[in-house]
């Protein structure tokens, strides 16, 4: 059973509990949302590996924690989980929500959002 | 069914003598324009209060001051103030009185006196027996007298330090009275005033329960002092029973109304109180949604370390009429309130039976969104106003409750 790891961020969550955007991918995504693999990289390390990377204005990039889903629950949303290593993170793959419409986007996210918060934090910043 | 109008006909009626040293070049600053108008509106009630202290079994009256601006002469600023001589008419009829008609100016003297009566208010510093006496007069005198001592209560306000406005009469040389800045305070310590302020301020005080059933309750202060203590929707409800027990000690933030500089009533953002031996805070939901609609207003374009749209701030006034609106009708907690990626303000209630999503675009519209807990089916409402969505959110509320 592999997780896959998905970093949130400060501005979606209050009061430590996250909200479902933050596993809906953005069209500037291409419905496609980024998340790390286990088997290459673990909450803690993706987390770590996140905030070591800077945005263009230089800055590091901000993330609140790590929640997880497992890859079967994709598959129990229909969704296809494929690899998509980076330069700079071999852990790096997208869960496909391509295809879906408006709704079904939410829905998915929805769901994959209560798969992971029934879960908890797999990893929080100091 | 008469009215009264300006003629081209006018008087010169009083002077009002600027002296400061914004007047040495013989202008006067539209700030000051204030002045003129409290003073006309000054005159004005007064000319009713004379008539109807005159003419006890009148209640209304039925001549109006009209006063208009003359040159301003030199020596300092120095504008003359005219008298526009008024006809009355009827309705359907020209005019009832000839523009050379002597009657036609009958209520001449009773501006005058209405004007030297002002003079007097002032030259007193504010003082007057006749004014307080009225003061207290229940009907229509009390009415006019009130209406007086709200004129003259913005005497000054455009005054600065070391500033004097003198009253003069059309044949006085020298002020028959001067005022300054200050009046308009002398005028509210003498007599109070129906204006009211608020502040946001913190106030302790002990919880009287009048009405726990009906959640009306009052804080008495430690100075002997007792207001209503108001709350938003459903606050009360957040509140623990024991801070709302009678007697309980509690400190206060809200919005505080003030009147005659007395705290009048207090409308609570956060209640605080000691509860089994440390303090806890209960937040308005009002408050707590406001600070996150402040939050999101605060982000700047890229706030997710990539490319997000910042909500922009029509769009979170939007999401705050929106959202108090559907609270304060269907008696929803706070939501969950957080930009989009492309600049829309998202809001989630999370509950046992329905999650719902509201988000707010930036031409306006919405979206509602609402998903079934149990099956995972879902629905969305897209719509231009606020009333689209309400009746939709009606139902997930009384799906709430019957869970």
């Amino acid at each position: 059973l592999t997780l896959l790891h998905r970093q949130i961020h400060p501005n979606l969550v209050r009061d430590g509990r996250s909200s479902w955007q933050a596993f809906k991918p953005s069209e500037r995504d291409e419905l496609q949302l980024s998340v790390s693999c286990d088997t290459k990289a673990s909450a803690q390390v993706a987390f770590e590996r996140h905030v070591a990377r800077r945005n263009p204005k230089g800055q590091n990039l901000k993330s609140f924690g790590v929640l997880s889903v497992l890859r079967v629950e994709c598959q129990q949303v229909e969704r296809a989980v494929v690899a998509d290593p980076v330069a700079d993170d071999d852990s790096h793959h997208v869960i496909d929500f391509r295809g879906l419409a408006d709704l079904e986007v939410e829905l998915v996210a929805q769901r994959l959002h209560a798969f992971a918060e029934a879960r908890g934090w797999s990893h929080r910043a100091a | 069914l008469s009215q009264t109008v300006p003629s081209s006909r006018s008087e010169l009626f009083a002077r009002l003598h600027f002296e400061g040293r914004r007047f040495d070049d013989h202008a006067l600053p539209l700030d000051l324009m204030g002045e003129l108008l409290a003073y006309q509106q000054a005159v004005r009630a007064a000319s009713r209060l004379v008539f109807l202290l005159e003419n006890p079994h009148r209640r209304r009256v039925s001549f109006e001051l009209f006063l208009s601006l003359g040159p301003v002469r030199g020596g300092s600023a120095l504008p003359d103030i005219n008298r526009l001589i008024v006809q009355e008419v009827r309705a359907g009829q020209q005019s009832l009185l000839p523009d050379d008609d002597d009657d036609d100016d009958k209520y001449g003297v009773l501006f005058a006196r209405a004007r030297d009566f002002i003079s007097k208010l002032v030259h007193d510093g504010g003082e007057s027996d006749l004014l307080r006496r009225s003061l207290g007069d229940r009907q229509h005198v009390g009415s006019a007298s009130r209406a007086v001592v709200s004129a003259v209560s913005h005497f000054g306000q455009g005054l600065w330090e070391g500033e004097t406005l003198g009253l003069r009469g059309p044949t006085s040389d020298g002020d028959d009275a001067k005022l300054t800045r200050d009046f308009g305070d002398a005028v509210r310590r003498l007599y109070g005033s129906d204006e009211e302020s608020e502040q946001d301020e913190t106030v302790a005080g002990t919880i009287r329960a009048s009405n726990r059933d009906l959640n009306i309750y009052s804080l008495a202060t430690p100075d002997g002092g007792r207001v209503p203590l108001e709350a938003p929707p459903l606050f009360f409800k957040q509140l623990t029973r024991s801070m709302l027990d009678d007697g309980s000690e509690v400190e206060v933030r809200g919005r505080a109304t003030y009147r005659n500089g007395k705290l009048h009533r207090l409308l609570a953002f956060d209640v605080k109180a000691a509860v089994d031996g440390r303090f806890e805070l209960r937040r308005a939901p009002d408050t707590v949604m406001s600070d996150q609609l402040a939050t999101v207003g605060s982000l700047e374009d890229g706030w997710d370390d990539d490319a997000a749209k910042a909500p922009l701030g029509p769009t979170v006034s939007r999401a705050r009429e929106v959202l108090t609106s559907l609270m304060s009708r269907h008696g929803l907690p706070c939501p969950f309130v957080y930009p989009t990626f492309d600049g829309a303000v998202r809001a989630e209630w999370p509950m046992r039976q329905v999650n719902a999503v509201l988000e707010v675009h930036a031409d306006g519209t919405l979206k509602l969104i609402l998903v079934q807990v149990r099956t995972g089916r879902g629905e969305q409402l897209n719509a231009a106003n606020a009333d689209e969505v309400a009746d939709a959110v009606g139902r997930f509320v009384d799906e709430e409750g019957r869970a």
